[in-house]
């Protein structure tokens, strides 16, 4: 066995056990909840069902493993929520709640989930009603590589004076549905498909 | 410093305190309302942040014993539970009122559907709802908005229900679907819960409340009421205690007393105003202040889809309903029914109310956040005298005062009901072509029944009008009054009651008789 363990280590590693790191992110500790729960107990809050839950957590892990909870594996550590969840059913639930609720706030992990997070002062989802697929399909509609190395191409040339009459056309051609493309995706927006 | 005494004092400035305080004020009554909580400015106090829905819900302690979970959704501050509510407002059907007589459930209210029909268009017309009355009404009523168009989540939802041979419909919602009263049509921002900051949510402080205060209510927030006094010789009460937000206490007289804290702090109150009368608490002659308090209980039923729902999108709840299971059917083998109701939520509570599951299985349960829809199964919870609003005997709150212990088990019915309308929103999921459905967590919501009315004193608190039978001048005007739970949400029967006890109140005291 290691040095004593601080609050924020046992913490850290049993907030991952919750919400484990993966190919998306460090999981729990993407957004530090180890010392910030830490801090929270420190400061008084739900401090007797966390110290009950902790002692209960080392206790576990050494009687189970002869190690630290910060020396388990992942598997180890899922083993030992599961224990914690039948015996200490209150400190298991609040820890669940803890790292959820510090994981869920923020904003690098609403976008990686998908979730915009505060809308009313951008008015709200005009687009409630509609199939969300195609509202989401128009917004990600866009001009190819090709096409847009052609309309860069065509502009430079019409900078410099040098662009012909059928190219000139070709570039109009471009920004009409340039224009069109906008005003559907600000349809899509604004919901008025 | 004590305020004047008035002719009315409304204890909480919630659904039913700030109905009463407008509707006596508008009969000439001079009107204090007293909130525990603060006052807040919706458009600068509430934010889209589940963090900021903390401080409209009350966090105070309570002790939570008994086997089974009840987390009543309670708002605390000026427009109390409507603050944080999702605002479902179905009227109570005809049977509802007399489950004992046609079922041998539960008991009959001393009031029916009839008693109550004109005060229910009443504030469904002046609180403000969109909606349909749905094809299982007690009667066919028409609402003052048009229904809300269903969500994309809804009408997923709506597709496996009418696959499996049911009629969803859009029900009454106190969110407005046009302009209304002087508030602003929805945007469907998704943040219902954490405080409208629109003003398109109906809450009682800018409706009722608002109104009130042009016609001369006086509200004081952080005003928390510790006590009823009572005058032994006249057999009155005289008015409350309060303590202001330093820990000041302060004596407001008053000719009346109207107790409006909901289901958990109105017997609560009652107990802690025990005297010398009414030792085990007042208007207590019974023996039933705090027995009996009910709850609906509910599962909430996960589906994750192949394509993108984005539930978030709307409405948080009731874009949706069900009610084809509600009438009880003796084919069952439970009594009474259900509601599935359509709800989504904001990340946060997502996890909250998704289980107990942990580890990858949560994780890519929260990445299914945009994928994944939800209805909530919402079933009638039984009386049973076990379940009980107390006084702690040794956890105390901030002001010495001891908190409410709620002790709740469920009964076999409500068991073998709910799990049956799990069941149904489980198997309408798979209709509606979810590629996974998971069952979340089971709880009580709603708080109900702990101040039943009753014709009789002596198993019941207060009378059809809210009027304690032990006092005159003291009435309750919350769910705390419900004789049974019903199988929908409880707040508009709360306030067309408490409507019909201010047409009573204005009767009486006109007659001089209170």
């Amino acid at each position: 066995m290691g040095q004593t363990e601080t609050d924020a280590e046992i913490l850290a590693a049993l907030a991952n056990g919750v919400i484990p790191a993966d190919e998306r992110d460090e999981g729990a500790a993407a957004v530090n909840v180890g010392p910030r729960l830490a801090e929270k107990l420190a400061a008084g809050v739900n401090v007797a069902v966390y110290r009950r839950g902790l002692a209960a957590a080392t206790e576990l892990a050494r009687a189970k493993y002869g190690r630290d909870v910060t020396e388990l594996d992942p598997p180890q550590t899922h083993e030992l929520l599961g224990a914690l969840r039948e015996q200490q059913p209150g400190f298991f639930k609040q820890l669940r709640m803890d790292v959820c609720a510090l994981y869920l706030s923020d904003p690098n992990v609403w976008a990686r989930i998908g979730f915009p997070g505060p809308s009313s002062a951008q008015g709200g989802y005009p687009d409630f009603d509609i199939p969300q697929a195609l509202s989401q399909r128009i917004l990600t509609l866009d001009f190819s590589e090709t096409d847009k190395a052609r309309m860069h191409e065509l502009a430079v040339k019409n900078q410099e004076g040098q662009i012909s009459p059928d190219e000139l056309q070709e570039l109009d051609n471009y920004v009409k549905a340039g224009d069109l493309l906008a005003l559907l995706q600000s349809k899509a927006r604004r919901a008025l498909l | 410093m004590n305020l004047p005494s008035t002719d009315v004092v409304i204890v909480g400035a919630g659904a039913c305190g700030s109905l009463m305080a407008k509707e006596l004020a508008a009969h000439g009554f001079s009107v204090v309302v007293l909130e525990a909580g603060k006052r807040y400015d919706p458009a600068r106090d509430l934010a889209n942040s589940e963090a900021n829905a903390g401080k409209i819900m009350w966090t105070e302690p309570r002790v939570f014993a008994g086997r089974d979970g009840v987390v009543p959704k309670m708002g605390v501050g000026v427009g109390g539970g409507t603050l944080p509510w999702l605002g479902v407002m179905l009227r109570f059907q005809r049977g509802d009122f007399h489950t004992c007589t046609a079922e041998g459930f539960g008991a009959d209210w001393p009031v029916g559907y009839d008693d109550l029909r004109d005060h229910y268009a009443r504030v469904e017309r002046d609180f403000g709802i969109a909606g349909e009355c749905g094809p299982f009404a007690p009667e066919p009523y028409r609402l003052p908005m048009p229904p809300h168009r269903m969500n994309w989540h809804a009408q997923l939802l709506a597709r496996g229900a009418r696959q499996l041979g049911a009629h969803p419909f859009a029900p009454p919602i106190a969110i407005n679907s046009t302009e209304y009263d002087g508030r602003p049509a929805c945007i469907y921002c998704g943040w219902c819960a954490s405080g409208c900051t629109t003003g398109a949510k109906a809450t009682a402080s800018e409706t009722y409340l608002a109104k009130g205060e042009k016609l001369g209510v006086r509200v004081v927030s952080e005003a928390f009421v510790s006590r009823v006094n009572y005058d032994a010789a006249q057999g009155r009460v005289t008015g409350v205690v309060y303590l202001d937000a330093a820990g000041r206490e302060h004596e407001l007289r008053a000719r009346l007393v109207v107790l409006s804290a909901h289901a958990v702090e109105t017997p609560r109150l009652l107990l802690l105003s025990a005297n010398a009368t009414f030792p085990d608490g007042l208007a207590n002659s019974s023996g039933m202040v705090g027995k009996g308090l009910m709850s609906h209980p509910t599962w909430q039923v996960f589906g994750t889809f192949d394509e993108v729902v984005n539930a978030y999108k709307g409405m948080q709840m009731g874009h949706v309903m069900v009610q084809d299971y509600l009438a009880a059917d003796a084919r069952r083998d439970f009594a009474r029914g259900f509601v599935l109701i359509s709800y989504m939520m904001t990340p946060i509570t997502y996890a909250n109310l998704s289980g107990s599951f942990y580890g990858p299985e949560l994780k890519d349960f929260l990445y299914d956040y945009t994928h994944t829809a939800a209805w909530w199964a919402h079933a009638e919870g039984e009386r049973s005298d076990a379940n009980a609003v107390t006084l702690d005997p040794e956890v105390k709150d901030a002001r010495g005062l001891p908190v409410a212990r709620l002790t709740y088990e469920w009964t076999a019915n409500d068991r073998a009901l709910v799990a049956a309308a799990r069941d149904k929103a489980a198997e309408m999921m798979q209709a509606s072509g979810a590629r996974k459905v998971r069952i979340g967590l089971q709880y009580g919501a709603h708080a109900m029944g702990s101040c039943r009315m009753g014709d009789d004193p002596q198993t019941s608190v207060v009378n059809s009008f809210g009027q304690a039978h032990d006092v005159r001048n003291l009435f309750v005007c919350d769910t705390s009054v419900f004789v049974t739970s019903a199988g929908v949400n409880p707040t508009l029967t709360a306030m067309a009651l408490a409507s019909r006890s201010a047409d009573y109140v204005a009767e009486n005291a006109k007659h001089g008789d209170l």
